[in-house]
C-alpha cells in the first residue's frame, strides 16, 4: 500500500527535521545522563575492585573510602598473617588532600601502599615510574586538570613531591587516585604504627568464605569486606546523592522529547486536516487515518532514536576528549530500553491528533 | 435501471428557536446513464443535499436509498463502504492529497478498496490514459493546471467502479476550455459507462448536457428556473449567470461584473 505517511513526512523535509532533532537530542539527552551514571558507577568501584588482593579490612564501623574513617593498629596485620589461609597482608594508608597547581584546585585520595608488592597500587602505569622516596603517581585526568606530566613538582600541604608517573583507572570524578611508597606516606600523613586498610590474600586453594570468618573472629576489632562489597559501598555513598537528579534529568529528557514530536505531530495533522477529511469522504475508515498518523510518528520516532544514538557516542567520545572527568559508559540494555520507551512515548503522543482526526467532519470537502 | 432514490428528505440544522431547514420535502430519482444538474442560489441547500446524497450527513427526516440500500439506515462503517464503492466524488477545488502525484492520488483509492498495489496502479495509469494525461500523471497536484487536476479527480471518482458520480460545481474554477472538457467527460461517464452523475453547479453550459434540472430554493424544489433572457456572461469565461444567484459580483467604473467563481474575479481586468 502507498505510504501516505513517508510521503507527507519526506515531503514536508524542515518539520521532518525537527521532529527528528527533537526527538534525537531527547534521546542523546537521556542515554548521555544514564551513560554518566553508569560510568561514574563503573569508575567509582573499579580501583577497590581491581587491587591486587581478595579482601578489605577496615576498622570495625567504616563502610567506604569516602565518607568514614578507617584506622587501625600496624600490629594487626602481624596476627592477620597468622590466620590460617592467609598468604599475605599488606598495608594501605589512604587520605583526601587538595591539591593545586597552576591557579587549578583539585582533590585526590593519596593512597600509600607497598611499592614491593604493588599490592593497592596504580591499576595501570601509562607512563613513568613506580614512585621512589618524595615521588608520586597522579591519574591522567589529574595530570590534564593540573595540566602537569612526569619530572614536575606538586605542592601538597606544604610537601614538595615530584611526579614519577602517569596511571589510569583511578579517575572518580570530582577527585583522582594518587600514589605514593607506604614508607612515604607514614610520615607525610603521620601514621606511624597505623595503618587505614589492610589487602588480604588468600593461599591458593582455600575456602574464601572460611578463610574470611576466621579472619573476623580472630580480630574483632576489624570488618572483611570482599572487594565487591566494598566497591558497593563506595559507589552507594556517592551514588545515592546523584540518582534523584538522575532520574529527574531522565524524566526531562522524555518530556522534552515527548513534546517536541506530539507538536510537530499536531501541527502537521492540522494542516493536513482537509486532505484527511478528504479521505472521510471518498471512504477511508477512522482506522486507516490513525495508522497514517502511528506511521509519521514511528518513522519520525525511529529515525530520531537511531540519530540520538548515534549522537549519544560521538558526544561521549567528544566531551569525554576534551574533559576527563566526563566519564560515560554506553550499555546496549539502556539503549534498548529508551529506544523501547521513547518509541511508546511517541506512539503516545499521537493520540491528540488522533482525536482531532477523529472529530473531522468529512463535509469538509464540499467547502471551498 | 433506477440507481438514487431521494424521498421526502429534511434537513433541519440547530434546534428550537434558531432551527434552519436547508432541505425541506425533497425528492426525486436518479437512472443509470442519466446527468441530473442541480441549480439554485448560493445557500439554496444544494450542497446540504448533495452531501446527504453523498452519505456525508444524515438528513432529519427521509429516506435514501443508492442501488437498493437505505443509506440513513446503514452503520458508519457501512457508509464509509458505500462512499468507496458506490459513490465517486468530484469537488470544485479538486481536493486531491498535496503530496502524491496524479497516479498515487488515483491508485490510493483502489489500495483504499482492497486492490492489490500493482493492480490499482495499473488501473490508476488506464484511467488517466484514458483522461489524456499520460504524459503528467507523475506530477504532483500542484504542478498541474486547474483542468489537470480535475481529470486526476474524476480518474480518482471513476477508480473503484462507482455507479454513481456526485459533482460539486465541476467547473467552478476552470476557464471556459477546460470546463467544456469536464462537462463532455461526465457526459460520457454517463452514456457509454452506463453511470448516473449528479451535478451542482451555477454553470448554464451543464445543461447542455443534462437530462433533467433540478432547481432547488430555499430548501425546496422549484419547477421553475430563470428565464434565459435574463442570464448574464461571465466576463473572464464567458459562463451565462443568472444574475440573482451568482456568488461573485464586482463593482467597476460604475457597472456590476458577474462572475462564476473566486478563480474569474480574481481573474478579471476590467476593460478601460
Amino acid at each position: 500500500m502507498l505510504s501516505l505517511a513517508r510521503k507527507n513526512l519526506l515531503h514536508e523535509k524542515l518539520r521532518f527535521l525537527i521532529s527528528v532533532g527533537g526527538v534525537a537530542f531527547s534521546v542523546m539527552l537521556i542515554l548521555i545522563i544514564l551513560a554518566l551514571y553508569r560510568g561514574w558507577n563503573e569508575k567509582l568501584g573499579r580501583y577497590v575492585e581491581e587491587v591486587d588482593a581478595d579482601v578489605w579490612v577496615l576498622q570495625n564501623g567504616a563502610s567506604d573510602m569516602f565518607h568514614s574513617t578507617s584506622l587501625f593498629p600496624e600490629a594487626l596485620l602481624d596476627q592477620m598473617k597468622k590466620v590460617e589461609g592467609v598468604a599475605r597482608v599488606d598495608p594501605l594508608i589512604g587520605r583526601r588532600l587538595p591539591v593545586e597547581k597552576n591557579g587549578v584546585e583539585a582533590m585526590m585520595i593519596m593512597i600509600g601502599y607497598n611499592t614491593a608488592t604493588g599490592a593497592g597500587g596504580p591499576l595501570e602505569i601509562v607512563e613513568g615510574s613506580a614512585p621512589e622516596e618524595d615521588e608520586i603517581i597522579i591519574d591522567r585526568a589529574m595530570a590534564k586538570k593540573l595540566r602537569v606530566k612526569v619530572g614536575d613538582g606538586l605542592d601538597i600541604i606544604g610537601k614538595k613531591f615530584r611526579i614519577s608517573g602517569i596511571s589510569s583507572g583511578g579517575n572518580v570524578i570530582t577527585f583522582q587516585y594518587a600514589f605514593m611508597r607506604i614508607e612515604n606516606a607514614r610520615e607525610f600523613m603521620q601514621m606511624t604504627n597505623l595503618t587505614n586498610y589492610a589487602l588480604v590474600s588468600f593461599a591458593q586453594d582455600v575456602d574464601k568464605k572460611n578463610v574470611t570468618e576466621r579472619l573476623e573472629e580472630t580480630l574483632p576489632e576489624v570488618d572483611v569486606l570482599t572487594k565487591s562489597t566494598f566497591a558497593d559501598n563506595n559507589r552507594k555513598q556517592i551514588m545515592e546523592a546523584f540518582v534523584p537528579i538522575i532520574q529527574v534529568l531522565v524524566v526531562i529528557g522524555f518530556i522534552v522529547g515527548m513534546t517536541v514530536m506530539s507538536l510537530t505531530i499536531y501541527t502537521a495533522t492540522i494542516e493536513k486536516s482537509r486532505e484527511y477529511g478528504i479521505l472521510k469522504a471518498i471512504g477511508a475508515r477512522n482506522r486507516h487515518l490513525y495508522r497514517i498518523i502511528f506511521t509519521q510518528s514511528g518513522i519520525a520516532g525511529t529515525v530520531g532514536s537511531v540519530f540520538g544514538v548515534g549522537l549519544t557516542f560521538a558526544m561521549a567520545y567528544i566531551v569525554g576528549y576534551i574533559e576527563p572527568s566526563f566519564v560515560t559508559s554506553i550499555i546496549w540494555s539502556d539503549i534498548i530500553m529508551v529506544f523501547g520507551i521513547t518509541l511508546l512515548m511517541i506512539l503516545f503522543s499521537a493520540f491528540i491528533p488522533i482525536r482531532r482526526i477523529a472529530g473531522i467532519d468529512p463535509a469538509i470537502v464540499f467547502k471551498t | 435501471m433506477k440507481i438514487l432514490s431521494v424521498k421526502k428528505v429534511q434537513k433541519i440544522f440547530g434546534s428550537g428557536e434558531t432551527a434552519v431547514t436547508a432541505v425541506d420535502d425533497v425528492s426525486f430519482e436518479v437512472k443509470a446513464r442519466e446527468i441530473l444538474l442541480i441549480m439554485g442560489p448560493s445557500g439554496s441547500g444544494k450542497t446540504t443535499l448533495l452531501s446527504m446524497i453523498g452519505g456525508l450527513l444524515t438528513p432529519t427526516v427521509g429516506s435514501i436509498t443508492i442501488n437498493g440500500t437505505d443509506i440513513t439506515k446503514v452503520s458508519r462503517k457501512q457508509l464509509a463502504k458505500i462512499r468507496l464503492h458506490e459513490i465517486g466524488f468530484v469537488f470544485q477545488s479538486f481536493n486531491l492529497l498535496q503530496n502524491l502525484s496524479g497516479m498515487e492520488n488515483v491508485q490510493y483509492v483502489g489500495e483504499l478498496a482492497g486492490q492489490a498495489s500493482a493492480v490499482a496502479k495499473q488501473k490508476a495509469r488506464e484511467l488517466l490514459i484514458k483522461l489524456h494525461l499520460e504524459n503528467r500523471m507523475h506530477a504532483l497536484p500542484a504542478q498541474l493546471s486547474g483542468g489537470q487536476q480535475q481529470r486526476v479527480s474524476i480518474a480518482r471518482a471513476l477508480m473503484n467502479d462507482p455507479r454513481m458520480i456526485l459533482a460539486d460545481e465541476p467547473t467552478g474554477n476552470l476557464d471556459s476550455r477546460s470546463g467544456h472538457e469536464v462537462m463532455m467527460l461526465f457526459h460520457n461517464i454517463a452514456k457509454e459507462e452506463n453511470r448516473s452523475v449528479i451535478i451542482v453547479s451555477h454553470d448554464q453550459r451543464i445543461k447542455d448536457i443534462s437530462d433533467r434540472t433540478l432547481w432547488i430554493e430555499d430548501g425546496r424544489v422549484h419547477t421553475a428556473p430563470p428565464e434565459p433572457q435574463t442570464l448574464v456572461r461571465d466576463p473572464v469565461c464567458g459562463m451565462r449567470l443568472d444574475p440573482r444567484y451568482t456568488p461573485f459580483a464586482k463593482m467597476k467604473n460604475g457597472r456590476e461584473y458577474k462572475f462564476c467563481s473566486k478563480d474569474c474575479l480574481e481573474k478579471f481586468i476590467p476593460e478601460k
